[in-house]
């Protein structure tokens, strides 16, 4: 389509920008995508280079949050990710066009850009009654979905419900709502979870992919190390107080208005993966800790279901009543040990009814021998 | 009761277990109890103190519990590994089921029904029986799996380490890590239950039986009449071509000649 190389060099010469402009914005950018300084040579290589990619970008069984997060990049700014550091072609959210020319739009995009483009998708994938919980342009979701990864190059997924199926997959799971990856294969997936992820981590994943072409170091659970290789609350500014044994016993308590380590009222921080710790939210202006609620582990698999989010332990639900298991496991001590100590005593008994039963068989039959038979007074 | 008086010592457990069980319970003890302050901690509820000055100094601060668990947690993973390394040199250490023996499954119903107390014609007598063999195997599962949840909660402060590279597949597995932290905090409940039936039992042994089963794992040493039926755990048939450490004294001698079942299972 054009001739010139559509490098993002290539843009802020355009616009007329100076190369410190540009060679600033190379620094921002190493910083924002969790890379080490000594990287800043090959990110200004890349963006004189490297082609701007194209992105399709989906929305499925989801409530568009992660858009809203998006929208609200700062570092860089979403506009300037979407207008001038990558081509992108659809995003039925976005767009300013809709309806059927957008869809003929995203046919053609597919057609001839094939195994060139990435597809960034929102939201789970519901397959119960052939996946009709959730239709865009008239056709199920899935069917929208397999088409686009068809000639995709890389696929990001936006969030917890594209990760790994979300709020919608929560026991019993109704509408049969997967993740995208359990849909598609043999591509290469990066999860970026979250509910919603942290804007600047969205941006900068798709930014990383941009200028290196390559897929950012991913963790064993498919997410980028960069952004969630350490727990929140291994990066947390509540962790002194962790450290020293000062917790928030409830939620309006003096622990609380001091601003101590909300572990006791349920935090996520200490099994949590993400940059809410160091990255923060909304230009660096806070997160769910600093604002005094416990984190909820919004990007971990399966968080929906792993409640109550306000205590350390999950319920165990009893006959007339909930419990844990720490009152669980006393109870059942106190009764191992009463058991043992009942057993103890019957074996003793029986042992003791023997002896006689014995010894009164050893004297009618005459060989009950004194000396041999009972020393230590007959029993122990 | 009817006193045996002419019972044979039999050196059952080498040294290095006896060392290694006693290092395992003292860690297994500190782990459980720092365990319940880590997942249910309070200084100012315990203290009554509102100010971290106070917090910082206390010896029982979280870090200091947190540090007593991690470094009680490497005792244990060591003394785990030791104690397994050490039953391949001794054969007495072995205390693992062998599913594949007639006399396994046959011992397994014998000890039930003896400590269901119902009378049997005939029992015998077991180095160490089927029941607690399956105990023993059931507590080393246990053991991994505490131990390899534990490391890879552990381990993920410093993501990109060796050990972060190999226990952190764990927390995938579990999916998430909150279901290990779960794992980590039932599993430990376990051992406490462990604890109160293999204390029992032993006590019990040695009582009913006076074969110094309690003593045992300080000495090493067990007192028997007759050869016990699983003997060939300390005196190995010669043709399987295994070192052999012949303790001195263990001639098999069966404790009732003509019972047929007992020259069964032995040439199992």
């Amino acid at each position: 389509m054009k001739d010139r190389l559509n490098s993002l060099w290539t843009l802020f010469q355009e616009r007329r920008l100076s190369r410190r402009t540009f060679m600033k914005s190379c620094v921002a950018l190493t910083a924002v995508l969790g890379l080490p300084p000594t990287m800043l040579d090959s990110v200004v290589k890349a963006a004189e280079t490297k082609e701007l990619p194209t992105v399709i970008w989906l929305h499925g069984h989801e409530c568009t949050g992660c858009d809203e997060s998006f929208i609200r990049s700062s570092s860089p700014f979403a506009s300037d990710v979407i207008l001038n550091m990558i081509a992108l072609e659809y995003d039925d959210t976005l767009a300013a066009a809709g309806g059927a020319p957008l869809e003929e739009h995203l046919h053609n995009i597919i057609q001839n850009k094939s195994g060139k483009y990435i597809l960034a998708v929102e939201g789970g994938v519901p397959l119960e009654e052939n996946g009709i919980y959730c239709t865009v342009g008239g056709r199920p979701f899935v069917e929208v979905l397999k088409e686009c990864a068809k000639g995709a190059v890389a696929i990001i997924e936006y969030g917890s419900c594209a990760a790994w199926g979300g709020i919608q997959a929560a026991k019993p799971n109704p509408t049969n709502t997967v993740s995208v990856s359990s849909i598609v294969s043999g591509k290469p997936i990066i999860k970026v979870s979250g509910c919603p992820p942290i804007p600047e981590v969205m941006t900068g994943v798709i930014m990383h992919y941009a200028l290196f072409g390559q897929i950012p170091p991913l963790d064993n659970q498919g997410r980028p190390k960069q952004f969630y290789g350490n727990r929140i609350h291994d990066t947390c500014y509540r962790r002194p107080f962790f450290d020293s044994g000062l917790f928030v016993e409830e939620f309006d308590d003096a622990g609380s208005k001091a601003g101590w380590c909300l572990y006791k009222v349920g935090c996520r921080g200490p099994q949590t993966y993400n940059s809410c710790g160091n990255l923060r939210w909304w230009n660096g202006l806070s997160y769910p800790i600093q604002s005094g609620h416990g984190c909820i582990g919004c990007s971990e698999k399966g968080f929906w279901d792993n409640d109550v989010f306000y205590k350390r332990i999950p319920d165990i639900p009893m006959a007339n009543t909930i419990t844990t298991a720490d009152t669980v496991g006393t109870v059942a001590a106190f009764s191992a040990t009463g058991a043992v100590i009942a057993h103890g005593a019957l074996t003793l008994a029986k042992n003791k009814y023997d002896d006689i039963k014995e010894e009164k068989r050893l004297k009618e039959a005459g060989l009950w021998d004194e000396e041999k038979h009972n020393n230590n007074g007959g029993g122990h | 009761m009817l006193i045996h008086t002419d019972k044979k010592a039999y050196v059952v457990f080498s040294l290095w277990l006896r060392i290694f069980h006693w290092t395992m319970v003292l860690s297994v003890t500190a782990l459980f109890w720092t365990g319940l302050y880590i997942g249910d901690p309070g200084f100012s509820a315990l203290t009554g103190h509102v100010e971290p000055t106070y917090a910082v100094d206390a010896w029982f601060s979280m870090e200091t519990i947190r540090r007593i668990h991690f470094i009680a947690g490497f005792i244990l993973a060591f003394s785990f590994i030791f104690r397994i390394a050490g039953a391949i040199y001794n054969r007495g250490d072995r205390l693992l089921p062998r599913f594949n023996q007639k006399r396994y499954w046959y011992g397994l119903r014998e000890t039930t029904l003896h400590y269901l107390m119902i009378p049997q014609k005939h029992e015998h007598h077991w180095l160490r029986n089927s029941l607690a063999r399956t105990a023993y195997a059931a507590v080393y599962l246990l053991f991994i799996a505490e131990i390899t949840t534990g490391f890879a909660m552990y381990a993920m402060v410093t993501p990109n380490s060796w050990m972060a590279v190999l226990f952190s597949p764990v927390i995938a597995l579990l999916g998430g890590e909150y279901n290990v932290h779960i794992v980590h905090h039932y599993i430990a409940w376990c051992f406490l239950f462990f604890t109160i039936v293999h204390v029992y039992m032993s006590f019990r042994e040695d009582v009913m039986e006076e074969s110094g089963e309690v003593s045992s794992m300080v000495s090493g040493m067990k007192y028997y009449a007759h050869d016990p039926i699983d003997i060939e755990d300390l005196n190995a048939k010669r043709h399987r071509g295994e070192r052999v450490v012949v303790p001195t004294g263990t001639t098999y001698r069966p404790s009732n000649p003509d019972d047929p079942k007992e020259k069964e299972l032995l040439n199992d």
